[in-house]
Formats: C-alpha cells, structure tokens, sequence
C-alpha cells in the first residue's frame, strides 16, 4: 500500500535541487561497479584482450566449483530473454552500456530532458538486442495503449501520426515482398491504420460511458485474455497462438499496466501526461534484463512519479551502487553456496536432498521412499535458491532505477528477518505485494463487508493472495514463459492448494497481528532473541513447505502432493 | 467533535499498537516515510477511524495527502464528520 501512500511527487524546485550537485566520485563509483559487471559476466576482456576471471583464479590455482559454468562463463543469472541476435555474453555487455549511457545522460542532463534520454537509450539498446522490427512492434503497443487511455491529451494528434508511421516500419521490415508493392501495401496499411484510429478508435474513447471504460480495461487487460483464450483454444483445436517478440513484451508488461490502470482510473495521472513521461515507465533500461523475474518492479505512474529525484541523486545513486554490488555477491555465489550445503548435509547426515523440489515429487511418483527430512530440507533450500535468484536479479534491476535517480524501494529486503508471512511476502517482494493489493485487496477492501473488521479483512486478502495471485500473477507468467496451452494451464491450475495455504497463512497471521498488541520490535537483542529467530525459520520453513503443492508433474496427482505435504509433517500415510 | 478528541484517539491507537514507536512519534512526524506504519498499519487505522468515530474510508482517501502525519489524518476525519459522512 505504500505504493499510493508514497509521498506526493517532489516539486520541480525540489527536484532541481536534488539535481544540482555533481560528485564525481559517485560517477566514478557507478563505472567502477559496471566495470567489474562487465569484466565478470561479459565478452569485455575478450574484447579488451585483458585475462579473464578464470585465468586470474587459475594462475593462483584458485578453483571454485560451481562458480564456473563452463571455461569461458561464470553462472550468471542475468539474462536478456527473447533474443538470440547474440551469445549471453555479449548481450550483457550491451546492457551494462546502455545502463551507462544512461547514467550518465541522466546525471548531467537537466531534470526536464532526462526521461527522454532514458527512452532514447532504450529504444537504441534494445533496437540492438532485438532488431528494429520488435522494437517497433514494442512501441507501436504502448502508442496504441497511451491513446486509447490519453486521447484527450492536446499533443495526441502527433502521436497518432507517430504510431501510424511506427506501423509502416514495422511492415516495412516484416513483410517479404518486393519493393513496389511492399511501399504500396505499407503505405495502404499505414493510411488504413490512421483511418481506424480516427474514425474508429477516437470516437469510442472519446464517448463518455461505460464503453468506454470496458474498452480500456480490455485494452489493457489483454495480456490475460491473451493467456486465458489462447490456452482455451489450444485445448480445442491444437493449435498453439504465438504473437510477434514485441508483443510479448508487451505482455510481460501486464501487471505493470495493472498498476498505470489503478493510477489511472484513481485519477493519479496527469490529464496532460506526455507521451514520453508515460514511455519512460514502461521504457526504461532497467526493464531490459530478467523479464522473467519480477516485471512490475518500478510499478506504475504514481509510485515512479513519486521516488523520481525525491532525494539528492547522489545518495539515490549510491544507494543504487549498493544494491547492485549486493546482486554481484548474489550473482557470483549462489549456485556455489547451494551446492555446498547439499553436499554438507549428504556427506554429513546422509540425508538425499535434492536441488529442486519437483524432483522429490517426480521421485515419489515413481515409488521412491522420501522422508521427512528430505521433504523439509530439500523444499527449503530449494526456496533459498530461488531467493537468491530474485535477490539477485531484483536488486540488480531496482538498483539500475537508483542509478536513474528513482528512489525506489527494495523488491527484496532481508527476508530471513521475517518473522511471520506477512512480512515475509513485504520482505520477499515488496513491488508484487503492492500489485495485488492495489489490483486486488483495495477494491474488495473498501467494498465489501464494511461492518465487519475481520472478515473484511480475511476476504479481501484471500482475494489477493489466492485469486489474484494464481491467475492474474503466477498463470500468465509461466504462460508467456513456457507456451499458451491447455495443458501447461491445467498443470498450474493443479497447483491450487498452494494458493490456498498461502491465503490461509497470511490471512490468518494478518487477523492474528489485527488483535495482538505490537508492544516490541522484532529482532531487538532480548530474552525474546530466540523466538525471532524460531519464528524466522518456521514461517520460512512453512512457505517453502507448501510449494510442495505447486511443483506439480505431468504423473503427479493432488494425492501425491498432499501425502508429501504430509510427510513434511512428519506424517507418513 | 473537538479536534483534539480525535488527535488524542490517534494518539491512543498509536500508543496500544505501535507502542515501541509512539514515544517518537508527533503531530508532524511523517507516519508513511520510514515504515513508522505499514500497509496492515494502515488497513487498522481506517478500521479504527471508521469504527470509533463513525466516518468511512474509500480507496481514494488513502493517499499520502491524508495519512502524511497526525495533524492531516486528525483534518481529514474531522472534514468528514463535518460533512456528515
């Protein structure tokens, strides 16, 4: 929630303030870190003809096992998704440039032309990564959404020139055809596309009813459409519905276009709102990498408004340093720590643990012994993995905004310090949480239920933490991640107990924390010391538990899960 | 209602559920901007603003304008008894 109780946005005094004094020794910090990104997790010393990291390692005959992927790579989880133009590598270090550019565009350019140059170096960089034909697809998708929701705006008759003109681009690099009549066919679609939007798209906007508020929300809600149907209609007819990389993109962008709808509809937009202040939310480097973990992190329009040189932009920026340094430790040591402990606990106690949970599924499945121990470890150490992932990979993308002067909050903020799950889910992923409850427990909140306190409170976070979770959160995220079909839809739909038990805790400890009195800070250092610390574990413990329930398998049945469910227990039927 | 009755409400419902922080919290302190309340902080306030004095919170009067510091939640509800809400 502190998403809309941020404060309001600086004033253009204040953020000219905050813009006013360069150090270079922030800059100077900044390239360092970048530096070393590249040199780490990039072709840079290939192309530099400088020793790479393993051949320093290698000189002291230093070996990290598992820290190496292979001679040439250290396991990196930073990835750019979508885009085979180049090798891993190679595509990173156009990252790292582009995030440089940007910085340094955005530190020395005045306040007013710095969301410019922030679109402009991802237009560029990513017109690199993925060809012009994706970006201009990419574009030419949020045109079409800042003019179904910004058609009053005085400036809109240049954007609809722009995106008519985007359209023709992208038949212009799509269509193989010969070159007489592919100028025909573009110019013809791109003259029928401007039609449309004049006759068409700007009369049903500019109505207003309650069309036009279903045609908006449809607008934006199409991603999910998009998974929902395209699963349906796989299941029907076979046929599996693919849609151009831009596209996707766009997609993947569906809870952060939740969020600028919620901004939206609550009026916390400028009516006057400039098609570039609006592309630079959606455009930003920092939203280049890692599609697949954590999209909404920057959320919508009110929250960027709101950190966006709130502060002087040094601190934002080393604060940003900070955070990406941190991902570096996480980047560099997470598979090498994991495997550590597993061989620790094997060798050790004799306990088998597995890396990921589903393999414990897939082992009972086939008439494997699995015990308790096994269960319980190997579900919380594979939870500690995927944290570490998006710890990783989320700091590095929050600290990128920093770096863009956007004093934005931690998606992942300590979250072995919770001491219950509703904390837990603050601490684990600050951005998602304020998705759903501005999507979903706001409207059911504030609706429902008003004169009774705990059952208010109960429906409207089940409502969030179950429904939305499931099918506005998790489903289309493996669905643009792994194909739109109806069985992978029906494999995640299995995984419902999860959804439930998840509701149910955090639920529960959110009625528990409404009637009991906070009289102490956790983690104080006093005779309840240890508590925090058991508390820390079990809620942990108990999250990483029930995930048991959504490693569903293709043989796995509901019975099957809930007996290791059970087995966790220390109950073996 | 006079103002000073609602402020020392606020003040009351701060001190029995955020008793670790009240001694350091004033009219002014800026209750959103260090986590001095969070999210389900903040779903307790509109339950006890709305059960002890009456007035009903919408999604669009939780904004920071309102929930800023004491002084601006204090204002708001006693705008909304005014009006009669």
């Amino acid at each position: 929630m502190r998403i809309q109780l941020r404060g309001a946005p600086a004033t253009p005094e204040q953020q000219e303030k905050n813009n006013a004094n360069n150090n270079y020794w922030v800059v100077s910090g900044v390239l360092t870190v970048l530096l070393v990104y590249a040199y780490l997790f990039s072709n840079a010393p290939v192309y530099f003809d400088i020793p790479s990291p393993q051949d320093v390692l290698g000189k002291f005959d230093i070996q990290i096992k598992n820290l190496f992927k292979n001679v040439r790579d250290l396991g990196c989880s930073l990835h750019i998704q979508h885009t085979s133009l180049f090798g891993a590598k190679d595509e990173r270090l156009v990252l790292f440039a582009v995030i440089l550019l940007a910085f340094l565009s955005g530190y020395f350019l005045p306040i007013k032309y710095k969301k410019a140059a922030f679109v402009l170096w991802f237009l560029l960089g990513f017109g690199f990564l993925y060809g012009l034909a994706t970006t201009l697809i990419f574009l030419a998708a949020h045109l079409t959404i800042y003019l179904s929701l910004h058609y009053q705006n005085k400036n809109i008759f240049a954007v609809r020139e722009t995106l008519s003109l985007v359209i023709f681009g992208v038949l212009y690099l799509s269509l193989d055809l010969q070159m007489g009549m592919l100028l025909l066919v573009s110019i013809g679609v791109a003259g029928l596309s401007l039609l449309i939007l004049q006759f068409v798209l700007d009369p049903i906007v500019r109505k207003k009813n309650k069309w036009v508020g279903l045609f908006q929300t449809l607008i934006i809600q199409t991603p999910i459409l998009f998974a929902a149907l395209g699963a349906i209609s796989e299941g029907l007819t076979q046929y599996e519905w693919t849609v151009p990389v831009g596209i996707i993109f766009l997609f993947w962008q569906w809870e952060r276009l939740i969020i600028y709808y919620v901004d939206f509809r609550g009026n916390g937009i400028p009516d006057d709102i400039s098609v570039i202040e609006y592309l630079s939310i959606f455009m930003s480097p920092a939203t280049i990498s890692n599609n697949r973990y954590a999209p909404y992190v920057g959320q919508g329009y009110s929250y960027l408004a709101g950190c966006f040189y709130s502060l002087d932009k040094n601190r934002i920026i080393i604060n940003g340093v900070k955070l990406i340094s941190i991902a570096l430790f996480y980047f560099l040591f997470n598979q090498w720590f994991l495997k550590g402990v597993r061989l620790f606990i094997h060798s050790q106690f004799g306990i088998t643990v597995y890396e990921y949970s589903y393999q414990v599924v897939r082992q009972y499945v086939a008439g494997e012994s699995i015990s308790t121990a096994t269960v319980l470890i190997t579900t919380f150490l594979d939870q500690v993995r995927v944290f570490l992932i998006y710890g990783a990979v989320t700091h590095f993308r929050v600290g990128t905004w920093r770096l863009l002067g956007y004093n934005m909050d931690p998606q992942y903020n300590k979250p072995w310090k919770a001491t219950n799950l509703v904390s837990l889910w603050s601490r684990f992923a600050f951005h998602y949480r304020e998705f759903l409850v501005r999507a979903f427990y706001y409207p059911v909140f504030f609706r429902f239920f008003k004169k009774r306190p705990y059952l208010r409170t109960f429906t409207a976070t089940m409502i969030a933490t179950a429904i939305g979770n499931l099918l506005w959160g998790h489903i289309p995220d493996h669905l643009y991640y792994r194909g739109v079909t109806w069985d992978y839809l029906i494999l995640l739909l299995r995984g419902w107990p999860y959804y439930i038990l998840l509701g149910l805790g955090i639920s529960l400890t959110q009625l528990y924390l409404m009637k009991r009195k906070r009289k102490r800070r956790p983690w104080t250092w006093d005779r309840y010391f240890a508590r925090d610390i058991l508390f820390s574990f079990l809620t942990f413990q108990f999250f990483s538990l029930i995930h048991i329930f959504s490693r569903t398998t293709v043989d796995s049945t509901l019975a099957d899960h809930a007996k290791l469910f059970l087995i966790g227990l220390g109950i073996h039927l | 209602m006079e103002p000073t009755e609602v402020k020392k409400k606020i003040y009351q419902f701060l001190e029995d559920n955020y008793s670790y922080q009240a001694s350091e919290i004033t009219d002014t302190t800026d209750l959103l901007d260090g986590y001095v309340i969070d999210s389900l902080g903040i779903i307790q306030i509109v339950m006890f603003l709305e059960t002890s004095f009456g007035c009903e919170f919408n999604a669009n009067d939780v904004n920071a304008d309102n929930f800023k510091n004491i002084n601006t939640l204090s204002e708001f509800v006693e705008g909304q008894l005014k009006n009669g809400k």
